[in-house]
């Protein structure tokens, strides 16, 4: 009954006109940002926290927090509609959606992307008020051993969702952990790969490299094609979906969410890697895995859900423990100590309001993401009429503002078409870009905790064995590794044989 | 000597518009948007405090102070940038000892701490606090010392990463106490801090923020404070000069403006930052953040500066942590 008085609770403090309408417009804000490519929710965080100063705490956190989710809702429809991936979780939004949109059903897309961020919302609303404090000491109990053997995971996941030759994909993995070791080496400050380019000193920014080989690529793949044949097509199908699009999701929808509730927990690579392990099981358990990469609603509705349901339990080491998940995140954190709200263990018991007060606005505010959406998808789906001459110097304008304004760095902008031309070359070679990017988000993540494990024990190797978490999920990882290979090998045989 | 008096009275008017026109240009200081440098991302907490200025200079000043984000190679860029902008009063930084630290240990650094700058206001100083697992069974710094020495290399005490003011804290106690124990590098403090909650190392020198919640609520165990004195947010826990005389590692906050920028609007400034800094409002949300407010005279704030370029060039080359 406790859970129903903390829920109750919760409701309570989010159920005033002022809290209804910050968190309103926080949403609505944070879809309208998330929407413009690259233009995240960070800057327009950064920009609205000194407006926060004078609200009380509750209000302003339910504000930045609707900011936070309605622009990674955001995010989906521009990675959807334009294949313009600015967050990590919805590169493999952009995989399906993006080829759903082409084949006319934008509006399909979009509608499950809605429905199913709110209800694993929901879903994982709940969770949280079951488990919060199991959830907290769990992401204590990773040390960097286990975090890297998570990664590890993670990693030969990425090979899975990839479409076409697991072969590309591993080498197309290799090459993004190469990216992703640009900059400065955290154990020992050195910089690493940077050519004395002082822009590189930091390492490329994951908004770079995947607006440029995602998405400006497509433009140049586009601009080669023939008017008729180009990815953004004047056919717009179906706006809604129906009957059989939620017969073909709602699985996907729960897994995603379980997925994602438990992933978000794991500060670091959590988020990042509930989208891409959503996508690689649904592709592993579908009966025709060869649909995904044209058009699959599960590889939509799965990577949505689970995005979403992470972004809520990420609250809760943000919360119980002062671990950011992202930088967005780490602007929330910010905005609650500058409130005199100070994260920490006994935040729970010392402030009820606040805690369930922000869980409960995240409910109501997906409900806000739905009413508004939908009608949205309609505009949004007509913007695809719009000709594609006129759209593509447009696109390409936003990218380059959104880009430059991550670090007012002009070095990123060209950065981003370098990587423009680098997708391009991928296209032509049909190399899936997103196996890299996974590779890049967690190859620097996986290398600083690897030191670290080691760095602690003073080089004993053992500890990636003896920790119980860490010997399981590298046990796991290899059977995922056997489960992949064995077929390869077997085709490869039969391809002999037929010769 | 009709000629002449006409001579004099011109100069006089020239120098009497001339002086008019540089207290003219103070009182009328802004009359566009000023631009608040910050050296690291948005969220962190000296973007933090440089978006709290920029709020209350923008109400008390009437002209928007709008804060940018210029992060990159641990602040150099920020640093170098503003080393560089136009001296007018509307391009100003808000910078941590970093400043001071950096020229040490970087071998290419663009910008002179003390020559580069005209400081304008401390804001804040702050002090680090060394923390462990109680599970280290160490109460005090003496049995932390004690326990450095027999466990040596074994003792794993982290950082908030590579060259930050926790590890400088924490090579500077080493040098001081003649021990040696394993450095281990996170990226920021609230990591950090969960490592050692969590167990995976012994402890940690880190800013207060993160680490008062966890040590009320009993997770970990404080020793000690790095300033002179004892910080507010910690009153019963002891400053590591109390049994280690001399041992300062200060953190400061503290707005400049480029060398050459006009002694009236950096007056104006101080004045305003001083005021700002003084109410309560700001205080409480300061002392949140793990600060401590500060604000003083211009000249406090360029005395700091020397005097920690001067220490971090002594310790630094000793610790062998310079990087390229």
């Amino acid at each position: 009954m406790e859970l129903l008085q903390n829920l109750a609770l919760g409701m309570s403090v989010v159920m005033t006109v002022d809290n209804l309408m910050y968190c309103f417009f926080g949403a609505l804000l944070g879809t309208v940002v998330g929407v413009l490519p690259g233009v995240g929710p960070v800057v327009t965080i950064a920009l609205l926290l000194p407006m926060t100063f004078g609200l009380p705490a509750v209000t302003a956190i339910i504000m930045l927090a609707g900011i936070y989710y309605g622009a990674q809702y955001g995010g989906s429809t521009t990675a959807i509609l334009m294949k313009l991936p600015g967050e990590p979780s919805s590169v493999v939004t952009a995989i399906d959606g993006h080829a759903m949109a082409q084949k006319g059903q934008a509006g399909v897309a979009l509608g499950i992307a809605a429905i199913g961020s709110f209800i694993a919302g929901s879903i994982a609303a709940l969770f949280m008020a079951l488990f919060s404090p199991a959830l907290a000491s769990l992401a204590l109990k990773f040390g960097p051993a286990d975090n890297f053997a998570l990664m590890a995971f993670g990693l030969i996941g990425a090979v899975v969702l990839a479409r076409g030759d697991p072969l590309k994909a591993i080498a197309m993995v290799l090459t993004g952990l190469a990216f992703g070791l640009v900059g400065t080496d955290v154990s020992s400050n050195q910089a690493r790969l940077s050519f004395g380019f002082s822009s590189l000193a930091d390492g490329i920014s994951f908004v770079v490299i995947s607006m440029g080989l995602v998405g400006v690529s497509e433009i140049i793949a586009n601009l080669e094609r023939p008017e008729g044949e180009r990815s953004i097509q004047h056919r717009i199908g179906k706006v809604w979906p129906d009957r059989a699009a939620f017969a073909a999701s709602w699985r996907a929808i729960l897994r995603g969410t379980g997925i994602g509730s438990l992933l978000g927990v794991l500060p670091g690579a959590g988020a990042a890697l509930a989208a891409f392990t959503a996508y690689s099981s649904e592709k592993k358990l579908a009966k025709d895995p060869s649909r995904f990469g044209r058009g699959a609603i599960e590889g939509v509705a799965g990577p949505e859900s689970a995005n979403n349901a992470a972004a809520q339990t990420a609250l809760v080491p943000l919360l119980t423990l002062g671990l950011p998940s992202g930088a967005s995140t780490a602007l929330l954190l910010g905005a609650l100590t500058i409130q005199g709200i100070v994260p920490g263990p006994q935040i729970m018991d010392d402030m009820p309001d606040l805690f369930w007060g922000v869980i409960a606005s995240m409910w109501i505010g997906n409900i806000m993401l739905v009413v508004l959406n939908l009608p949205l998808i309609g505009l949004w789906v007509r913007m695809m009429r719009i000709p594609y001459r006129l759209l593509y110097p447009a696109i390409l304008l936003f990218c380059a503002i959104g880009v430059f304004s991550l670090s007012s760095n002009p070095a990123d902008v060209f950065l981003t078409a370098i990587f423009g031309l680098l997708g391009y070359v991928f296209i032509k070679l049909d190399c899936d870009p997103a196996p890299l990017l996974l590779g890049f988000i967690l190859g620097p993540l996986m290398e600083e905790d690897f030191r670290r494990a080691l760095i602690i024990t003073q080089g004993d190797f053992g500890v990636f064995v003896t920790r119980p978490i860490s010997a399981t999920l590298l046990a796991a990882a290899l059977v995922l590794l056997i489960t992949l290979l064995v077929p390869a090998i077997r085709r490869g045989r039969e391809v002999a044989f037929q010769e | 000597m009709k000629r002449n008096t006409l001579r004099i009275l011109a100069g006089a008017v020239i120098a009497a518009v001339g002086l008019n026109a540089h207290s003219a240009f103070a009182a009328d200081y802004p009359e566009k948007p000023v631009r608040l440098i910050v050296p690291t991302a948005a969220g962190g907490s000296l973007d933090t405090i440089a978006r709290l200025l920029g709020q209350r200079l923008e109400a008390t000043l009437g002209k928007p102070f709008v804060v940018e984000n210029r992060a990159g190679a641990n602040g150099n860029t920020a640093f170098e940038f503003v080393a560089k902008a136009k001296p007018d009063g509307y391009t100003l930084l808000v910078a941590s000892d970093a400043l001071a630290i950096n020229p040490s240990l970087y071998q290419n650094v663009n910008y002179d701490p003390v020559k580069s700058y005209a400081p304008v206001a401390l804001v804040t100083t702050a002090a680090q606090v060394l923390v462990v697992n109680p599970a280290l069974g160490v109460k005090d710094l003496k049995g932390f010392t004690a326990v450095a020495k027999q466990k040596g290399k074994a003792l794993s005490i982290g950082s908030p990463g590579s060259g930050s003011a926790g590890h400088l804290s924490a090579v500077l106690y080493q040098s001081e106490t003649k021990t040696e124990w394993t450095h281990v590098a996170f990226k920021g403090g609230g990591p950090a801090v969960t490592n050692v909650v969590g167990g995976h190392i012994d402890g940690l020198f880190v800013t207060l923020a993160p680490a008062v919640p966890q040590i009320k609520a009993g997770k970990l165990v404080a020793l000690a404070v790095t300033t002179p004195k004892r910080a507010v947010a910690l009153p019963d826990v002891p400053a590591v000069g109390e049994s280690l005389p001399g041992f300062d590692v200060t953190n400061w906050q503290g707005v400049f403006a480029p060398a050459g920028t006009p002694a009236a609007v950096v007056n104006k400034l101080n004045a305003t930052i001083q005021k700002i800094v003084a109410e309560p409002e700001i205080q409480t949300k300061l002392v949140d953040l793990g600060f401590e407010t500060a604000a003083g005279a211009p000249a406090e704030l360029g005395k700091q500066v020397q005097e920690n370029f001067a220490k971090w060039a002594k310790i630094i080359p000793q610790a062998n942590i310079t990087v390229d």
